[in-house]
């Protein structure tokens, strides 16, 4: 079983080694067929797409707890071929058991070592059985956060699509989000890629910094040159880059009070 | 009559008085000077015992009048001032002693002009009886008698001023009281979160293998941190040394975290060494950096942490992370903060956030006190 190793502490990650060697060296007198390999390390949420990518391991351990791209967007951007997620967890542990059933599971940190053995043995037999990890949806990972009572930091770049991968770019450099033809582009003054995330999750992830002005379009407020009243209770805004957006009607007066306590 | 730090709030008094108690006053001063001149006109001629008498009770009459009208114009204006100012508002502790010294000083004053004017009617009478200008002697006991039930009025409606007075101050320190409490348990919940237990306990289990010196390093930490939370739970003024160091033992925890993620640089004024600082002042702006500024990024950040001695006590936190977003709203540890250096030290200590392309700024200032 090929395990990939993510999480933003070195101790920790030199630990889990430590025990997944332990527990391969005492399983393997048993049965010679399991045999535990790691294929890699992770220190973020970034490299850890990368690894799962070029490494293709069967079973990564997740830490949710990370800076940047955390634990959940992790899960979110993997790419098929889809390994499954044993995620690491300070606490929290009896929030968790609704979401074993999407052959998800959880370890408590400091991790004990029964307890990582006894989730490699379920994921083992997922595997033989051909069990695939369910998919986690965007609203699926945004309740796993609620009940592991994690706190998202507004991060200061985001991932977005690159070939068949992922890149961050500065959240800083984005004048506005739109979503078209089922795309969510990210658009900066040169470029506009893909992002994986929904405009509603943006919206909640980015804060007041970002408005929504329309059904297919957040912009970043600190990008306003001006908007003006169309007369029929819309209004167009202007960015700094010279585009002008339509504020739909039903959006006009939330995005004017918005954009006034910035000022 | 009083000591000297009261005339201050007695001069404040009366400039700020209503237009309706300046008239009172007024009037008060007028009634008084045409009662002396009385009196002397009166005893221009006074001769023998009777004249002895009328001489005494004229004396007597004046400087029980005196008294009797600084009490009243004091009562009045103390307590407009009282009910304008409330006892621990923006004047301080100070003012607020000044004030209480001088509401205290009245029913004093008050008797000793009853005892006067008393003293005044009855050499009165006296002197009615010796027959000397017996109308006189009569009107002049009424009017002597008349101030010295307005004399026990005075002294009547100081004590029950006094007492509201004492009675405000005491809700409004309990209040204080409990309000300080209330921020400074949850400020000690907030260090004590099971989170932090566990991060650390997460660091030594991940250490105690590969680097054991280093895992007994994190136990100790931990220990001088818990510690020292726990001592917080008194609620007595720290030092910035002891903060100082609290916060070195707190980052060291928090360094195994983070790693080279992790940046501080220290710059500690020594002057302001043993200047008092409320527990949990420091802490909380440094913790906020490292969740916000290098929580944000792979890279992580530096955080600058500056205390300097001036006019005031100033502990400043700068980061290089994002900053605060416009329309960001103070969450529960900077609240926390506000609201405790609000019951501490009213207007006199402020909190101060901003944003630049540097980063983030939290800047306290605590006034001194060693």
């Amino acid at each position: 079983m090929r395990l990939l190793i993510v999480d933003d502490e070195a101790h920790a990650r030199r630990r889990l080694a430590a025990l997944i060697e332990e527990i391969d060296l005492e399983t393997a007198d048993a049965d010679a067929s399991v045999r535990l390999e790691i294929v890699g390390e992770a220190p973020d949420g970034a490299s850890a797409l990368e690894l799962v990518r070029s490494t293709t391991p069967d079973v990564v351990l997740l830490d949710v707890a990370m800076p940047e791209v955390d634990g959940l967007d992790v899960a979110r951007h993997m790419t098929e071929p889809r390994p499954l997620i044993i995620f690491q967890t300070a606490y929290h542990e009896y929030a968790l058991q609704a979401f074993e059933e999407q052959a998800l599971d959880f370890l408590v940190k400091p991790v004990k070592k029964d307890r990582l053995a006894q989730a490699l043995e379920r994921a083992r037999i997922r595997l033989a059985t051909l069990q695939k990890a369910g998919l986690l949806t965007a609203d699926g990972l945004q309740r796993l956060g609620t009940a592991l009572g994690h706190q998202r930091i507004r991060p200061a770049r985001l991932l977005v699509r690159h070939g068949a991968g992922h890149r961050l770019l500065p959240i800083r450099s984005v004048t506005r989000f739109s979503a078209s033809e089922g795309l969510v582009r990210a658009h900066t003054a040169t470029e506009s890629p893909v992002t994986d995330y929904t405009l509603g999750e943006l919206e909640e992830r980015l804060g007041s910094g970002f408005v929504r002005i329309s059904r297919a379009d957040l912009v970043n407020a600190a990008q306003v040159e001006r908007i003006v009243s169309n007369g029929d209770g819309s209004a167009t805004i202007t960015l700094s880059t010279g585009e002008a957006l339509r504020v739909s009607r039903r959006r006009a007066a939330d995005v004017r009070r918005a954009l006034e306590s910035h000022d | 009559m009083f000591p000297p730090n009261m005339w201050p709030i007695v001069r404040d008094a009366l400039a700020g008085a209503s237009p309706a108690v300046r008239t009172e006053i007024r009037l008060v001063i007028a009634f008084w000077i045409t009662l002396v001149l009385l009196q002397f006109w009166d005893s221009r001629n006074a001769e023998g015992p009777a004249g002895v008498a009328e001489f005494l009770s004229a004396m007597l009459g004046a400087s029980g009048g005196a008294l009797l009208g600084t009490a009243h114009t004091l009562r009045r204006t103390m307590e407009e001032t009282s009910e304008r100012q409330g006892p621990n508002t923006a004047g301080g502790a100070h003012t607020a002693h000044a004030l209480q010294q001088v509401l205290l000083a009245l029913p004093a004053i008050g008797f000793a002009s009853g005892v006067a004017l008393g003293a005044a009617a009855v050499l009165m009478v006296l002197r009615g009886l010796l027959g000397a200008e017996l109308l006189l002697a009569i009107v002049g006991t009424v009017v002597y008698g008349g101030m010295v039930v307005f004399a026990a009025r005075t002294v009547n409606s100081s004590a029950r001023t006094l007492f509201d007075y004492a009675t405000r101050q005491a809700a409004v320190a309990a209040d204080a009281r409990s309000e300080a409490a209330a921020a400074q348990l949850a400020a000690l919940q907030a260090r004590m979160h099971p989170h932090f237990l566990f991060n650390a306990l997460n660091t030594v289990a991940a250490l105690v293998r590969s680097d054991p010196p280093a895992a007994e390093r994190v136990v100790e930490s931990l220990s001088v941190v818990l510690r020292k939370t726990l001592q917080r739970a008194t609620g007595k003024l720290s030092t910035v040394e002891e903060e100082v160091e609290y916060v070195r033992e707190w980052l060291a925890l928090e360094q195994h975290r983070w790693g080279n993620r992790l940046r501080v640089a220290w710059d500690v004024d020594p002057a302001a060494l043993t200047l008092e600082i409320p527990p949990l002042v420091l802490q909380p702006l440094v913790e906020n950096a490292v969740k916000y500024a290098i929580g944000a990024c792979v890279e992580g950040g530096t955080i600058h942490i500056t205390v300097r001695r001036g006019a005031s006590l100033v502990v400043r936190v700068d980061d290089d992370g994002e900053g605060f977003q416009r329309g960001w709203r103070e969450g529960t540890g900077l609240g926390n903060l506000r609201e405790r250096l609000r019951t501490l030290y009213g207007t006199d200590a402020s909190l101060d956030v901003s944003t630049d392309s540097m980063g983030a700024h939290v800047t306290v200032t605590i006034p001194l006190r060693t």
